[in-house]
């Protein structure tokens, strides 16, 4: 059963038996989703400022 | 770690073929074993291409006199020799490892960002294409050394731009990885695995994690810097221009040493799985190992400038960075006192795996010690840029993260393969690697008092016999990498079935609960530990 068939037809579900299952499974919560994007962006943001803070910094020390 | 008392589904062999096939499993993998086993081959396959340009450099320096090739070449080969190791085969071997043990040891289904996973380990080979395009560039590729000093850095051709270019890739393929490993390891652990109770090479990655991500943008910034003065008519590290190439240096050693403990730590990390669980006996001071890597981890931030002491600095300057960096032999030598003290009295065997974890710490605090004596100024002056610097570091790069690698796949290619590897050719892996790495490296040591400078094609007669015993031990222990190779693939092909734990690790971690091999989709439903 193709996954996206029984996505779709919620009724085909038992048909896809596992595969289906277990991809639904498998995907985080949708709160889980919010603090795992969270927290990468809180990182993603310190790697930004480490990157455009060593260059900056030399940019205005006049070097 | 705990006890599992609950694993609902921890491992279901029934479904692990549902999974894609043929070359679309790999282009699209999200699965993070699959991430996993493609760093690690990409790793292994750049292990041994950076293998066979050392190999390239111990030809030359098998006797004096110039041999094989221009001195301008020798220097390209020291250079690469240097970014493939440590960004092409160290580096993706640890995440490697992350990936593939990082979910199975916290209990989670899978990496936080699956897609971008496969965009981290995706981006490696056109990286590494383009440090091997490099070498066919007019000039060849850089010969700055794996530091890019300037103002080499600023006088180099084209394959100087593909080396930054180069770093620029495998820099963001290292962060991504660690925004994945971080956000995987605090919003994914099973409940009741508390920070406290999770396995310590979870902590030793949740550490490097941090440390990559403070780091590695740095080193972006001086590459990014570099190449405005070579393009874009600037003058930050450019001294004709009015720039300090000294300036270089500091920003480069301030991600250049934690970068050495981003190679090290995840080592301690594996070794500290792996001893317990064959000396029998739980890891000794679990706690103290944390702190003493959290400590490592923060004191490597004030260190930087002990590569620096022969640039010209305050008498001051010297006094605080030679005492910083001897303070991180006090977290060091913590962990190498619970290694020793969880051994003590334990019921050990020595398989392959143990032998390496024995092996790592013996060799490794070698290293350590020569690692303090660097870390004086006024014998530091003396032994600057000399092979006492290069054994230093091949002891506890090799010796330490290669070894504490090679502990680490022996441990666990049972749960990744389903198959037990040959426990003869094992052994002989590690005796062979062992002695033959302290026949090419220890007499380095005496090199470097003696006084040979490294990075030079040639050198004096009164080298020529170390040199000769350093070449020949480097060609052993290069061929038997290849026994490596075939360990692994015999064991991926075939061999005796391996057991869901086939240490019988009492206190080992997840991942032996779930069959052997790891099914290819596991802890669908989070498992509960005690």
């Amino acid at each position: 059963m193709d996954r996206a068939i029984a996505g779709a037809l919620p009724h085909l579900r038992d048909a896809a038996a596992r595969q289906v299952i277990m991809a639904s499974a498998m995907q985080p919560a949708k709160a889980d989703r919010r603090r795992n994007r969270r927290t990468a962006l809180i990182l993603a943001s310190v790697v930004l400022v480490f990157f455009l803070g060593v260059i900056a910094r030399r940019w205005l020390a006049g070097a | 770690m705990s006890a599992v008392v609950h694993t609902p589904t921890a491992g279901h062999a029934d479904h692990a073929h549902d999974h894609p096939h043929g070359w679309r499993r790999w282009l699209f993998a999200t699965n993070h074993k699959d991430i996993g086993t493609m760093y690690l081959w990409f790793s292994l396959t750049m292990f041994l291409f950076g293998g066979v340009l050392a190999l390239g450099i111990r030809m030359e320096l098998f006797q004096p006199g110039l041999q094989f090739w221009r001195p301008e070449f020798f220097n390209q080969l020291t250079t690469m020799h240097g970014v493939i190791m440590v960004f092409g085969a160290i580096m993706p071997a640890f995440v490697g490892f992350a990936n593939w043990q990082i979910p199975l040891q916290i209990g989670a289904p899978d990496m936080a960002f699956a897609r971008m996973n496969n965009f981290s380990f995706w981006l490696l080979p056109p990286a590494a294409l383009l440090i091997v395009i490099s070498f066919f560039v007019p000039g060849g590729a850089t010969a700055a050394g794996w530091t890019l000093y300037a103002p080499l850095t600023v006088q180099m051709g084209p394959g100087m731009d593909l080396a930054i270019f180069a770093l620029h890739i495998m820099g963001a393929s290292s962060i991504m990885g660690s925004i994945n490993i971080i956000t995987t390891i605090l919003n994914m652990r099973a409940p009741g695995l508390t920070l406290m109770k999770m396995p310590m090479f979870v902590w030793t990655w949740l550490i490097t994690a941090y440390l990559l991500i403070a780091v590695m943008p740095v080193l972006a910034g001086a590459i990014t810097m570099t190449l405005m003065d070579r393009h874009f008519g600037t003058s930050f590290f450019n001294a004709a221009g009015g720039g300090d190439p000294v300036m270089y240096q500091h920003i480069f050693w301030f991600f250049g040493h934690p970068e050495v403990y981003i190679m090290i730590l995840p080592a301690f990390g594996i070794v500290s799985q792996i001893i317990p669980v064959f000396a029998r006996k739980p890891l000794f001071g679990y706690a103290s190992m944390v702190y003493a890597t959290a400590s490592i981890a923060i004191l490597s931030f004030i260190v930087w400038a002990h590569h620096m002491f022969t640039t010209g600095m305050p008498v001051t300057g010297q006094l605080f960075f030679m005492y910083a960096t001897m303070l991180i032999a006090i977290p060091t030598g913590v962990k190498v006192f619970n290694w020793v003290a969880t051994m003590y009295k334990g019921s050990m065997t020595f398989e392959t795996p143990m032998l390496f974890a024995v092996g790592f710490i013996f060799v490794f605090t070698m290293g350590g010690f020569t690692g303090l004596i660097l870390a004086m100024a006024p014998i530091d002056i003396q032994l600057q840029d000399s092979y006492y610097v290069v054994a230093h570091f091949h002891y506890v790069l090799v010796a330490g993260s290669l070894f504490a690698l090679f502990a680490g796949t022996y441990y666990w290619l049972p749960k990744w393969t389903g198959h037990m590897y040959n426990e003869t050719l094992g052994k002989l892996h590690f005796w062979a690697s062992m002695v033959f790495f302290n026949i090419t490296f220890f007499p380095m040591h005496f090199l470097g008092l003696a006084g040979m400078p490294r990075r030079y094609a040639d050198y004096p007669l009164q080298f020529a016999d170390f040199n000769l015993v350093a070449s020949v031990g480097a060609f052993g222990f290069g061929i038997t990498q290849l026994l490596f190779l075939y360990v692994v693939v015999k064991c991926i092909r075939g061999g005796p079935k391996a057991a869901a734990n086939p240490w019988g690790a009492e206190d080992g971690g997840l991942e032996w609960t779930v069959p052997s091999p790891a099914p290819f989709h596991t802890f669908e439903t989070p498992p509960h530990v005690k």
